[in-house]
């Protein structure tokens, strides 16, 4: 009987085929990059080019950070002395932590990988030449062995390290806190916090885009940024009534080298739009602009790339780098002081003992003064007349389509106060901040001079009484502990 | 040849015995020791369940091997018979006859489970929390500490109509040990499914439907967490819900009574945390870097993380 049968070569062949089909997956995972905002790759070309080589001079890439010290940005950093050098040309030697209670830590952190740097002895001031020109050296740690207190570094020392010199290894931290956004965040919010990750397409209302450097939920006054806190309560929290999911499994100082990261992706998108505040001028739709007023296009190029290579631009140029770095320091370390935390004077209105304080509320949620009802709707549901006006942007233009829009333009709805879904925090504290400071980057707008403390308090009532039939949540009755461990704890 | 099928053949239900034995003894692949009452008995059925299946499956495999290993003997042509009547008969029997045993035998621990009549007494009209699925996290609303429900009714109404004093939490669901309690379940969008491998409880969460799901967590000493001062249950989601099924895990916390409670104050002084008293925010991240004066920059390198 005739059998069809395969041949063997054949079928090792195709065996190995298979393997190899499997073996290789489904295709090469993309490098992560960080892309460059709009607005930049608006601008033309030479102006374009001459921010994101800003950009990347001071902030590197996923691959490579670069810790820009001028920051507040807790990086990770650990201090040492020289126990023993490996001698003159070598890249290695033996250390000792200048704080012995971190020591025990750090055996702990892979410091492979992170920044080093010389604070005295021979090697402080080490250059090498590189494309023939002399440039300070960029020490990296390449090995690091805790069980024998050694550290090998990139590049080799000219110097032997004598005992007692001083050093510190930067960016541990930071090294840590982007493995884990890699892993929990970045598929939403984008390797470069742009909000724009793989799964971001799924999301409604969409994740947060950092690189405007503004953050909605925040207890700092409505002129301050976000605080380390904050981004901790919220990472840790969630965020109700959005698809941020809550981090509460993550070990505390998991949390807090994630806010760390994501602080500084929004500083390094923040530094990019600072960057670009000042040259709208060399962007497209200014071009564009110039051309519906009877210019040509090809003149109007030429004239703003000859300008953009001038000796004055670039000066300028180097000073707004400066001014944003200044910029940035100031107010995003500004942001974590006590002073910058929203705290009212007296404490909230007990809505049991002062049973008026939820009428009050509603008459002021309803009133003129601050016009609650025109977004947040009579009822609250959200449905106020200026949700189908037609609303204006800042620089005075009409939107296209009615509808409140926020800083990123993106359509909005006012939060439907019945649904009892608070974005940032059902506690009294929270809503009393929601509505002393405003939200940040929406239409809605800060009372704190409008309206007077006691005022707030029979709003925050008001407010957190329309879910349950009019009867608000009841006050403290004792004072607060300074930490509620129960549920902080791990 | 037909030697090595014959041994082949044996050979799989000898390794299958082993660890049918071994598995369990060693605790491989197994979710350790229920941790609770109900539990230990749903174990026990699972364990007279692999030992009804093992005899079965050695017996099969040995009566396969027996057969090809007498027929590697024979030379001839094969023919084709009808078969044997009353094996067939045997064979239908008695794997029916073990079914409706397992059927039977079982229902006792379902019906403890599943049916609300046979559900430790007063624990419908005393739940623990509304625990509330969503894509992709696990949402608590605890009743006031001092409300009490009088009856069905009222647990129906308060899972209607949010009251004013209700707690809330999310992915880390509090319940005091040693006594039966109950949560009701529901989801926000899709299907969600609880799943708390430890105490031995799977609900899967129906849009539509607000199920009670109740049990027992009885704390082992050598298991307690020392800082919660009770034991961490892992909690996942059971279901696949979409793309971030993943992270949907959280943790059961099972502390004696008297923990518990104060875990509920100090939950309802956090909500109700109004800013004023004790102005001193909770320190939960470092001061600022002492290095900000220093100006300059340096490299952080490092392997790309992308693909870890």
């Amino acid at each position: 009987m005739a059998r069809a049968t395969i041949p063997v070569r054949v079928r090792w062949l195709a065996t190995a085929a298979l393997c190899a089909v499997a073996a290789s997956g489904c295709g090469k995972t993309p490098e992560a990059v960080f892309v460059s905002s709009k607005r930049t790759t608006d601008m033309i070309r030479p102006v374009q080019s001459r921010v994101e080589q800003a950009v990347a001079e001071n902030f590197g890439t996923p691959q490579n950070l670069y810790a820009s010290l001028r920051l507040p940005i807790d990086y990770g950093t650990a201090e040492g002395v020289v126990k023993e050098g490996g001698g003159a040309g070598s890249n290695h030697f033996t250390y000792e932590w200048t704080k012995p209670e971190t020591a025990e830590q750090l055996k702990k952190v892979d410091l492979t990988g992170a920044a080093f740097v010389w604070d005295s002895g021979p090697n402080t001031n080490v250059t090498i030449t590189r494309q023939r020109k002399d440039v300070p050296a960029e020490f990296q740690v390449i090995g690091y062995h805790p069980t024998e207190q050694s550290i090998e570094l990139s590049i080799n020392v000219p110097d032997n390290p004598e005992p007692g010199d001083k050093f510190r290894v930067i960016g541990f931290g930071m090294q840590s806190g982007r493995r884990l956004y890699m892993q929990h965040c970045m598929h939403c919010h984008g390797v470069s916090g742009d909000g724009n990750g793989p799964t971001a397409r799924y999301l409604n209302p969409l994740p947060r885009d950092y690189r405007l450097g503004v953050f909605k939920f925040t207890s700092t006054s409505s002129r301050d940024k976000v605080s380390r806190e904050d981004l901790h309560r919220i990472i840790r929290n969630g965020i109700p009534g959005t698809y941020m999911p809550s981090f509460l499994l993550l070990k505390d100082e998991e949390l807090k080298a994630i806010t760390e990261y994501v602080r500084w992706l929004a500083q390094r998108g923040e530094f990019e739009s600072r960057l670009n505040a000042g040259l709208k001028d060399y962007s497209k739709p200014a071009i564009d602009e110039r051309e519906k007023k009877g210019e040509s296009r090809a003149d109007v190029e030429k004239e703003l790339t000859k300008a953009a290579t001038s000796k004055e631009f670039i000066a300028e140029f180097d000073e707004s780098i400066e001014s944003a770095f200044a910029g940035l320091s100031r107010d995003w370390g500004r942001a974590d002081e006590a002073s910058s935390v929203i705290h009212p004077k007296s404490g909230r209105i007990d809505p049991v003992a002062d049973a008026a304080s939820i009428e009050r509320g509603r008459k002021l949620y309803l009133s003129d003064k601050t016009k609650c009802a025109s977004c947040h709707g009579l009822g609250g549901r959200g449905d106020g007349p200026q949700t189908t006006d037609v609303q204006k942007r800042s620089d005075g233009s009409e939107y296209d389509k009615p509808g409140l829009f926020d800083a990123w333009d993106k359509e909005i709805k006012p939060r439907d106060l019945t649904q009892g879904i608070y974005r940032g925090g059902r506690r009294p504290i929270d809503v009393y901040r929601r509505v002393y400071a405003g939200i940040k980057g929406t239409p809605m707008p800060s009372f704190n001079t409008a309206l007077k403390e006691n005022e707030i308090w029979d709003i925050v009532n008001y407010v957190l009484s329309v879910p349950y039939n009019g009867k608000a949540p009841p006050a403290l009755k004792e004072a607060p502990v300074a930490t509620t461990a129960s549920t902080a704890e791990e | 040849m037909k030697k090595f099928w014959c041994l082949f053949f044996i050979f799989w239900p000898l390794v299958a015995a082993l660890s049918f034995i071994v598995a369990p003894a060693r605790g491989w692949w197994f979710p350790g020791p229920a941790a609770s009452p109900l539990g230990s008995q749903i174990d026990d059925l699972f364990y007279l369940i692999l030992v009804i299946v093992s005899v079965t499956f050695v017996l099969v495999m040995a009566a396969m091997g027996y057969a090809v290993w007498r027929a590697s003997h024979n030379t001839e042509k094969s023919n084709f018979t009808h078969g044997s009547h009353s094996l067939e008969v045997i064979w239908t029997i008695v794997p029916a006859g073990i079914l409706l045993f397992i059927a039977l035998y079982q229902l006792d621990v379902w019906a403890q489970y599943r049916v609300k009549g046979r559900f430790p007494k007063g624990v419908l009209t005393a739940p623990i929390a509304e625990v509330t699925a969503r894509q992709f996290e696990w949402r608590m609303r605890y009743p006031a500490p001092d409300r009490k429900f009088a009856n069905e009714a009222d647990v129906q109404k308060w899972l209607r109509q949010p009251e004013p004093g209700d707690l809330h939490s999310v992915n880390d669901l509090h319940v005091p040990t040693g006594t039966p309690v109950l949560i009701y379940l529901r989801t926000q969008d899709v299907q969600h499914s609880f799943f708390v491998p430890m105490l031995r409880v799977k609900q899967d969460a129906v849009p539509g439907l607000v199920i009670p799901v109740w049990f027992e967590a009885i704390n082992e000493a050598k298991n307690v967490n020392p800082q919660l001062q009770g034991v961490v249950h892992e909690w996942v989601c059971a279901e696949l819900c979409g793309w971030g099924h993943y992270k949907m895990k959280a943790r059961v916390v099972s502390q004696p009574a008297p923990v518990f409670r104060k875990y509920l104050a100090d939950l309802q002084r956090e909500e109700l945390d109004d800013g004023a008293k004790g102005a001193a925010p909770v320190a939960v991240v470092p001061g600022r870097d002492a290095d900000l004066s220093v100006a300059g920059k340096q490299p952080v390198g490092g392997q790309p993380a992308v693909n870890e």
